[in-house]
C-alpha cells in the first residue's frame, strides 16, 4: 500500500500520475489534508481577539472538510482509472500538513508515500514552507516526490543540461 | 526504468534494497559518480598554493573511473541478488554530483530516480551538502527517497523525544 497526497493541484494530479507508472496496481490511499479553523486561529494569532463563536468554527470546518474529501475522492478516481487501487482519505492538519501525512502513513503502514512539489526556489522555499520538503526532513519512510509540469518543463533537461557532462562507459 | 544512485555506502545499499522491493520488475541501472582529478583541485583550490609535484591526472581518473566501475557492478550484483534487471554503469561529474545523476536520468530516459539520504539538517546539510536534496530540487521527473536505517532510527528518536516534551 502505498500513500498519496493529493491536494487537486497540478503537482498533485503529476503525483498521482507518477505513482500509477510507478506502482501500477498497487493499492494506494489518495489523502487529502484540511486544515481546522483553530489551527488556522492559533497560527495567524486570530486567537487573541472576540471569537465569533464555536458554532461557526464548526460549520466551517464540517465544509472544509467536505471539500478536501471531494477532493479525495475525484483523486482517488484518477488514480483508479489509471490502474491504482485506489481509496479516498481526509486528514485535519496537525502542527504542519508534513506531520498529517506523516501520521497517516504511519498508521496505514505505507511502503511509499508520493507527493507532488510546487518547486519552489531556495529562497521562496525557506520563506513560505513547502510541503515536501518537509515530509522528506521528517520521514521515516520512503518518499516519492513528483515535480508538477510546469515545474518540471524548466528544470534540468530544457536549461541546465551540461553537454560537456559526458558518460564515460 | 529506473536509476538507483549507488556510492557503495550503507545508506546507499538501502536504497538498492528499498528499490529491489518497491519496483521488483522495472529494468534498473545502479549509477555510480566520480569526481575527475581537476574538478577536486579546482574545488578544494589545491591550485592557488604551490604544488610539490604535479601528479598525473590521467592516472588518477583511470582509478577513480576503475573504482566507480567496481563500486557500479557491486551495486548491481546486490539488485540482481534481490531479483532485479540490474546493469551497473558510472559517469564523471563536471559541476555536481546531483546534475551528473539528472543528465544520466535523462539520457537514460529514466521513470524515476532511486537514492539514499543520509537525512543531515540545518547546518550539517549546508556545510556538507545533500546531493538528495540538489536532486530533487532540480529534478524534472519523480525522485525515491529512502531513508537510511539509522535515518529512520534517529528521526523516531525524535519523534519520541517531541511526544515527551
Amino acid at each position: 500500500m502505498i500513500l498519496i497526497s493529493y491536494d487537486g493541484s497540478e503537482g498533485g494530479k503529476a503525483a498521482i500520475r507518477a505513482a500509477a507508472e510507478m506502482f501500477a496496481g498497487e493499492s494506494a490511499t489518495v489523502l487529502t489534508i484540511w486544515r481546522p479553523v483553530a489551527t488556522t486561529l492559533l497560527r495567524s494569532a486570530g486567537g487573541r481577539g472576540p471569537m465569533t463563536g464555536t458554532l461557526y468554527m464548526e460549520d466551517t470546518d464540517r465544509a472544509n472538510r467536505r471539500r478536501a474529501e471531494r477532493c479525495a475522492q475525484e483523486g482517488a478516481a484518477l488514480a483508479a482509472e489509471l490502474g491504482l487501487d485506489a481509496q479516498p482519505a481526509t486528514a485535519p492538519q496537525r502542527k504542519s500538513v508534513a506531520t498529517a501525512i506523516l501520521a497517516r502513513a504511519d498508521e496505514l503502514g505505507v511502503t511509499a508515500v508520493v507527493l507532488g512539489s510546487r518547486g519552489r526556489g531556495a529562497l521562496r522555499s525557506t520563506l513560505l514552507g513547502s510541503v515536501s520538503r518537509d515530509v522528506l526532513l521528517h520521514a521515516n519512510r520512503t518518499v516519492a516526490v513528483v515535480p508538477a509540469p510546469a515545474v518540471a518543463a524548466t528544470r534540468f533537461g530544457r536549461h541546465h543540461r551540461t553537454p560537456m557532462e559526458g558518460a564515460r562507459r | 526504468m529506473i536509476v538507483i544512485c549507488y556510492d557503495g555506502s550503507e545508506d546507499a545499499k538501502a536504497a538498492i534494497d528499498q528499490a529491489a522491493k518497491l519496483f521488483p520488475s522495472m529494468p534498473a541501472t545502479v549509477l555510480t559518480v566520480w569526481e575527475p582529478f581537476v574538478e577536486i583541485v579546482a574545488r578544494t583550490a589545491v591550485g592557488f598554493g604551490m604544488v610539490p609535484s604535479v601528479p598525473d591526472a590521467d592516472e588518477i581518473d583511470e582509478a577513480s573511473q576503475k573504482a566507480a566501475e567496481q563500486t557500479a557492478s557491486e551495486g548491481a550484483e546486490r539488485a540482481a541478488a534481490l531479483g532485479m534487471n540490474a546493469r551497473g554503469r558510472c559517469r564523471s561529474q563536471t559541476t555536481t554530483t546531483a546534475r551528473a545523476i539528472l543528465a544520466e536520468a535523462e539520457t537514460l530516459g529514466a521513470q524515476a530516480i532511486v537514492m539514499g539520504s543520509r537525512g543531515l539538517t540545518g547546518v550539517k546539510s549546508l556545510l556538507l551538502g545533500s546531493v538528495s536534496h540538489e536532486v530533487v530540487q532540480h529534478a524534472d521527473r519523480a525522485v525515491v527517497v529512502v531513508p537510511s536505517p539509522a535515518v529512520i532510527a534517529s528521526r523516531a528518536r525524535e519523534a519520541r523525544a517531541e511526544m515527551t516534551a
